[in-house]
């Protein structure tokens, strides 16, 4: 046999006191397992050291192990480290066997799994899954109640960095708080509906509200969240805070009259409400200046900043025939929308055609999300919101060198969560490619690669059938975000009171988080992929603990329905609105 | 051949009576008192078919009449479909399903329950007497023990009340005046339910009144609102709640009650 025992040091021995597994089960005392890498793509043309270290422990090729029938995960991650000897950091990992998440002693795993199947003959797979280096710790309890809106808060929304928070309400207000002081900031007025949509562009200097007067209207924000409008600039500069023009970025000429006339760009060519609200990534374009509206008119307008007020409106998709509910910009310059006539579609975004029509569902398609979607969010920011560089992003100049380092900066982040997983459609077994989830009132969700490539950098093929169909809720779904570590689980959020968790790979089922009293509305996943955030119809949130697939911890004091959650990206806080008017900061 | 026309065909070539519009006009005055008269005086199970249809009849009437009503009104035009709560954009166009305020004052009412004062709809109500409240029975076999009571109000029974062997018993809780369901309105809502009685919190004659479970007007009862998908500022769903009667159940036949919130 060629297996190499490893002997375990005597504190993590001391750790698991030693069981008789033959006591518990027909598991061997000692077993023979090899460890894999759970779906990692293999780099295309990996030219920087990033990749050179990622290849470098592909290649690590792990021999067969006798290992105890008691090792735990712990154990195994220590024998781990110890064998890829990558980074100085050990990494935290996560074992998967036969499929199953690899909790307790391996031969009790065994043992939920069929434990015939395992003797000391046959070889064990055990697959590995690098986790997040970091740790957020879980919001327990309400740090701000911060009363303003005179309607209820329909949204909220974290800048990329974490610095700042935006909320939109029912009032027509867009308001800016101040997170080190837990105060208002500002009030942003202009809007005559709802406001429904917030969304920051990913370089934090801008944010983009939408709502019910079919208007996008677009607010220039510097820092800890101030906004330069005519009045506030006079306040800031009391303070000893400079102002910038507003408007259009990096186009001082085509920047409206900046001298107090107009606080904000709006885009009007809407017909109906605007739905939501996508900015290009940063890394295809910085500063950020490109925008995409989707509208329950049908379509979905994608405007350009830097142009004339006339030419704005760069683009207008319209395929759909009925509202439009969601809209992402994908990191390879794609265009995603779902719509309310049960389909969604793929566009290019240079040119506006359309790539491909996902069909399948039968009902509303309410939301999609991308297995990207943090770190097009965030970009260049890192998971505590910093920013290694030398101008912070939001005053990056276009065509400065500084900018094309912050770019540089946000693809490496995009390629490395792109490749973190792959997954099988059409007739490849390991495509590389943007993953969607998409959750439907027909209470199903499906799993699609539309665009996947075989290798990182290749022309991607067109899949329009979907990698999955995930069923399970008995509700429509609202809401099914996969997690920040580059997709690996999807949570659903659905009416039927109910989370369920689902592979983001194969979409298969793992487990469903019950708890709640009243209809989901909206999840939110922590920076590291371990922690889930809920916000539903009977006034609490809730935390949800994903490796142990248990509550973690009740978040009550809304006094109605809590509409809208977001989780900071740089983890240290979250804020919730609802019903009841007030934004609320959680912290732990 | 239809064997009436001629009277059809006779008015129509002569001519009516000149006092027959007058005549009709009374007749129709009139018919109103004539059916309360046979109403009164018609008995059995004449008086249940006749019951029936004239409650058929007022129902339908009722109908029309409210249809007229809603032709007159307005409807809500397109443009103020914002006038309302604001909802975010994935709850637009989905039916609402009439939904319960979360309960933020719970605090408040402990409070208050401390003081015993209640806050309630009905602070006052008619005090009953013990002669209105109870019947005597006579007992023995002489019929001449006049010890037990037979209650002449509506009363809840729980489903677990095991009777005490007939001849002990003081008093006696009629089935046909016994009730498990009560029409709860909720007042911030404006929506009515059917929901099961849990129990008798309070009736206001008296302690003795709320032991046997006596139903009266003003009576605090606790109701099952679980259906109603009330939840407490944690997060529980609220399970019994509160309602105060405000009809006179012994005499109307079903209990109403508004919700206490």
């Amino acid at each position: 046999m060629a297996g190499v025992s490893i002997p375990l040091s005597k504190k993590l021995k001391r750790q698991n006191a030693p069981v008789r597994p033959s006591e518990h089960s027909d598991v061997a005392a000692s077993l023979v397992v090899q460890l894999v890498r759970e779906g990692a793509a293999s780099s295309g043309g990996g030219e920087n050291d990033d990749d050179a270290a990622h290849q470098e422990q592909q290649r690590t090729v792990i021999p067969q192990l006798d290992v105890p029938s008691t090792t735990t995960p712990e154990q195994l991650n220590a024998i781990l480290n110890q064998m890829l000897k990558t980074t100085e950091e050990p990494v935290p990992y996560a074992f998967q066997v036969l499929g199953r998440e690899l909790n307790g002693p391996l031969h009790k795993a065994l043992a939920e799994a069929g434990g015939s199947a395992a003797s000391a003959e046959r070889t064990i797979e055990i697959k590995y899954v690098p986790q997040a280096t970091f740790r957020v710790r879980a919001v327990t309890r309400c740090t701000a109640t911060l009363p303003g809106h005179k309607d209820s808060v329909l949204k909220v929304s974290f800048s990329p960095d974490g610095r700042a928070l935006c909320s939109g309400g029912g009032d027509c207000v867009v308001r800016l708080w101040d997170l080190s002081t837990q105060t208002p900031a500002e009030a942003l007025e202009g809007h005559r509906g709802w406001v429904q949509a917030v969304a920051w562009s990913p370089d934090a200097a801008l944010v983009a509200t939408a709502g019910m007067d079919c208007e996008t209207r677009v607010w220039r924000v510097r820092g800890d969240g101030a906004t330069v409008s005519s009045t506030a600039r006079r306040r800031k500069k009391a303070a000893g805070i400079t102002a910038v023009p507003t408007g259009a970025e990096g186009s001082p000429a085509t920047a409206p009259a900046n001298e107090g006339a107009t606080p904000c760009t709006v885009l009007r060519g809407h017909k109906k409400s605007v739905t939501s609200v996508a900015w290009r990534p940063a890394h295809l374009q910085l500063p950020a200046r490109q925008l995409a509206t989707s509208s329950r008119d049908g379509s979905v307008r994608v405007w350009d900043l830097g142009a004339i007020t006339s030419q704005r409106c760069r683009l207008t998709l319209t395929m759909h025939t009925h509202a439009v509910t969601c809209v992402l910009w994908g990191g390879q310059d794609h265009i995603y929308t779902a719509s309310r006539d049960a389909s969604i579609a793929v566009w290019d975004a240079k040119d506006g055609r359309c790539l491909a029509r996902l069909t399948g569902h039968a009902h509303w398609v309410n939301f999609i999300s991308v297995s990207t979607e943090y770190v097009l969010r965030t970009a260049a920011f890192d998971h505590t919101g910093k920013f290694e560089g030398n101008t912070h992003p939001s005053h990056l100049v276009e065509d400065s060198p500084d900018a094309a380092a912050a770019m540089e900066a946000a693809r490496k982040r995009y390629d490395a969560a792109l490749r973190a997983t792959t997954c099988k459609v059409g007739s490849l077994a390991e495509a590389v490619g943007e993953r969607l989830v998409s959750a439907s009132d027909d209470f199903t969700m499906f799993l699609w690669c539309p665009l996947g490539a075989s290798r990182v950098g290749d022309t991607p093929q067109v899949h329009s059938k979907s990698i999955a169909r995930m069923t399970g809720h008995v509700q429509l779904v609202n809401q099914a975000c996969f997690s920040p570590d580059g997709g690996r689980h999807v949570a659903s959020a659905s009416f039927d009171k109910a989370i369920r968790l689902w592979d983001g790979t194969t979409g298969t089922y793992i487990a469903v988080l019950r708890g709640h009293v009243g209809a989901i509305y909206q999840l939110a996943w922590s920076a590291d992929s371990r922690l889930l955030l809920s916000g539903s119809k009977d006034s609490t949130m809730k935390v949800w603990d994903i490796k142990t697939r248990r509550l973690k911890g009740d978040l009550p004091g809304h006094a109605d329905e809590v509409f809208t959650c977001d989780w900071s990206p740089s983890s240290d806080r979250a804020a919730s609105g609802g019903k009841d008017k007030v934004l609320k900061l959680w912290s732990f | 051949m239809p064997q009436g026309d001629h009277i059809d065909l006779h008015r129509k070539r002569y001519g009516e009576r000149l006092d027959a519009e007058e005549t009709r006009r009374k007749k129709e005055a009139r018919s109103a008192h004539k059916r309360a008269e046979y109403a009164k005086k018609v008995l059995g199970i004449k008086a249940k078919i006749y019951a029936k249809r004239r409650h058929a009849e007022k129902v339908t009437m009722k109908k029309t009449i409210a249809m007229h009503e809603e032709k007159g009104k307005r409807s809500r035009a397109d443009g103020d479909k914002d006038a309302g709560a604001a909802v975010p954009a994935y709850l637009l166009d989905r039916e609402e399903a009439a939904r319960a305020k979360v309960l933020s004052n719970t605090v408040k009412q402990k409070r208050k329950e401390k003081a015993g004062k209640w806050d309630v709809p009905l602070p006052k109500v008619r005090p009953v007497s013990e002669q209105e409240m109870f019947r005597v029975m006579s007992s023995g076999k002489r019929k001449k023990k006049a010890w037990k009571r037979m209650l002449t109000k509506v009363t809840y029974v729980s489903p677990t009340f095991t009777r005490k062997p007939p001849k002990y018993e003081r008093f006696i809780r009629p089935t046909g005046l016994r009730f498990d369901k009560a029409n709860v309105t909720h007042p911030e809502l404006k929506a009515t339910f059917q929901l099961e009685i849990l129990g008798v919190k309070k009736n206001p004659n008296g302690s003795l009144y709320t032991g046997l479970g006596v139903i009266t007007k003003g009576t605090i009862i606790e109701v099952n609102v679980s259906e109603l998908g009330l939840v407490t500022p944690r997060g529980k769903v609220v399970w019994g709640k509160y309602a105060q009667v405000t009809n006179v159940p012994e005499n109307e036949g079903c209990i109403n009650a508004v919700l206490l919130v």
